[in-house]
């Protein structure tokens, strides 16, 4: 039993113009203690992901269908406190996670008493070991987030993210907004002390390199489904959906230059209310075959894609 | 031949204070470097390093504290006479922002051209819309549509139909596909690529990305805290890049290794 399975998953809105699948049948699991990528164009499903598992769909939005389980048990229908202390989430602006008005301290002790057993001082002296973790000096405790730069703030979402002693953090785009250098500072950061306490993290992001360099496995979503899954190394080296291969060949690597022209897919991502019929990529994908245009591939074996079935 | 040439620039940004001592950020410090004609100089370097700031002094919309900006022979500045500016144009990180959603493509990627004084009379004007969209990929009768009809790649590339409209010889693009998914990017930056082929541009290529300047570049400057630490050819300047700065920013840039 995986410590997170994610078991055909659909997501809907009821809008306007008519039901929209915002994730269909997504399926993966998640170990303990793994560096899990989802990797996707914007509007792909990726953010709806970690929503879905965080307990965050409302209304118009709804799980239409399939089970999200801990340990085995559905959290589909279990409040959000109970996933709180389990799972956190840490989102791409910093400033929308961290409270203005209170210091870094109290806002670290405060998610320690909420969630651990710990109290008074006991809960101090956990906020500091979580500073210096970070590489904060202890006496910052009295600071305000406003006080720091924004690779600092963002550390402190991680630590904030680490006080409740959760099995998973689900990071959306955590690094988007930062300096490369500064980003790698903080992915390294969060890299190390989740394997230094066995959690395991989902990192969201639309950028191959930031895949490439921080993940032990990677899922990739193209129009609210997941297409393939696999270990960084096999689906950058060796990718099977024409998506992914696609994907790949269209960021910029060191191997090109100035002389050399991208790999292009043709066309663009589908909204989600005109998903086409059979495979969702056919009318892009260059292998596409005559069954693609008639039934939807499911994930089987890492890969949703007929030309990998009955091989 | 070098066609753009940044002479010396510097730049100092006042900030009056009510208490105390006024207080003063010097975003560029004597920076020189030139652009050779029909080549790309792409800029590098982190948030507030002073890219954006040059970028403004380059196309005459803000003045340099010292120093001077030469464009083929005419010295740049925000009170120049227009006819020099038909020749400089820019495409902006965000399509949303830059273009006015109120107004139709066609009167977006006319606006240079009738600025310019450059086209009499509705059908041609209509001629050259129609040709522009097409250099850039996109249709003729898309000239009736508002920008939010079309998606972030596509209205990036309306930008770059405006920025073409006045036949300029130069474009500085800031981050042009910063705010683009890597499908999309591939399909603008090969068409930046196309352009500067055919039409022989000059660019002044902005970014923070060190996987897209190595496949734009001729030529890389390395901007850190408003001074060129570093400038190179593209080639070089990744196989032996001579400033620490350079080597950190190559050692933490997230660029993917394809066997
Ligand atoms: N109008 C202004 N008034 C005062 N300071 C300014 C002004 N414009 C820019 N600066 C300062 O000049 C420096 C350089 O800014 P600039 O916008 O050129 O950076 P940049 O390299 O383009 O950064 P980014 O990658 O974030 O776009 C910064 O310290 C910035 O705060
Ligand atoms: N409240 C909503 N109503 C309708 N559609 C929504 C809503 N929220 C998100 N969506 C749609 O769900 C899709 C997936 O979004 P998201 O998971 O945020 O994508 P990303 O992969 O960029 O994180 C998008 O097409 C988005 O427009
Ligand atoms: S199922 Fe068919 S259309 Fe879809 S990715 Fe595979 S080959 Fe292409
Ligand atoms: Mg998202
Ligand atoms: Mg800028």
């Amino acid at each position: 039993m995986s410590l997170l399975e994610v078991d055909k998953l659909c997501v809907e809105f009821s809008t306007r113009r008519g039901l929209l699948k915002a994730l269909n049948q997504v399926s993966f699991e998640l170990e303990k203690g793994e560096f899990l990528g989802m990797v996707g164009e914007s509007g792909a499903g990726k953010s709806m992901t970690g929503n879905a598992i965080l307990g965050l769909i409302d209304a118009p939005g709804e799980i239409a269908s399939g089970d999200i389980r801990l340990d085995g048990k559905s959290i589909v229908d279990s409040p959000e406190t109970i996933r709180g202390s389990r799972i956190s989430m840490i989102f791409q602006d910093p400033l929308s996670s961290l409270n203005p008005l209170t210091t870094i301290g109290d806002q670290l002790i405060e998610t320690i008493e909420l969630h651990t057993n710990r109290r008074g001082a006991a809960a101090k002296q956990r906020a500091i070991e979580l500073l210096q973790k970070i590489d904060i000096d202890a006496d910052r405790l009295e600071a305000y987030p406003h006080q720091f730069s924004g690779g600092m703030r963002q550390r402190v979402v991680i630590a904030l993210a680490m006080a409740s002693e959760p099995d998973i953090i689900i990071a959306d785009e955590p690094t988007t907004a930062l300096d490369v250098s500064v980003q790698a500072q903080v992915l390294d950061l969060l890299r190390s002390l989740c394997q230094a306490e066995g959690t395991a993290v989902i990192l969201i992001t639309h950028d191959m390199g930031v895949i490439g360099n921080w993940t032990d496995r990677v899922g990739v979503m193209y129009a609210g489904s997941l297409i393939e899954i696999g270990t960084t190394e096999q689906i950058i080296q060796a990718p099977r959906h024409p998506y992914t291969q696609g994907l790949i060949a269209s960021t910029p690597t060191m191997a090109a230059d100035v002389s050399t022209n991208l790999y292009q897919i043709p066309g663009n991502m589908p909204p989600l209310t005109a998903i086409p019929e059979g495979c969702a990529f056919h009318p892009r994908c260059p292998k596409a075959e005559q069954q693609c245009q008639l039934s939807t591939p499911s994930l089987v074996d890492q890969v949703a894609c007929h030309l990998w079935r009955d091989a | 031949m070098s066609f753009v040439q940044i002479q010396a620039v510097s730049k100092t940004f006042s900030k009056r204070r009510l208490f105390g001592k006024d207080s003063h950020v010097e975003a560029l410090k004597n920076v020189s470097f030139s652009i050779q004609e029909g080549q790309t100089y792409a800029l590098v370097g982190e948030s507030g390093s002073g890219k954006s700031t040059l970028a403004k002094i380059v196309v005459g919309v803000d003045d340099a504290s010292a120093g001077q900006v030469i464009i083929g022979n005419n010295a740049i500045s925000s009170h120049m006479p227009l006819h020099y500016r038909r020749n400089i144009q820019m495409v902006f990180q965000s399509p949303y922002a830059s273009l006015n959603p109120r107004w139709r493509v066609g009167d977006l990627v006319a606006e240079p051209l009738k600025a310019f004084k450059l086209i009499n009379g509705k059908q041609q004007r209509r001629d050259r819309v129609a040709e522009l969209l097409e250099q850039v990929g996109l249709q003729a009768d898309d000239a009736i549509k508002y920008p939010h009809q079309f998606s972030g790649g596509q209205r990036q590339r309306i930008s770059i139909a405006r920025a073409l409209s006045s036949s300029p010889k130069f474009i500085v693009c800031d981050e042009p596909t910063s705010a683009l998914d890597v499908s999309v990017q591939a399909q603008v930056l090969n068409l930046l690529k196309q352009l500067q082929n055919d039409l022989n541009l000059t660019y002044l290529f902005i970014t923070h990305d060190l996987a897209v300047v190595k496949t734009m570049a001729h030529q890389i400057g390395v901007l850190r805290q408003g001074e060129l630490v570093e400038e190179q050819p593209a080639q070089a300047l990744f196989a032996n890049p001579q400033h620490s700065y350079t080597q950190n920013l190559l050692q933490a840039a997230p660029v993917l290794k394809v066997k």
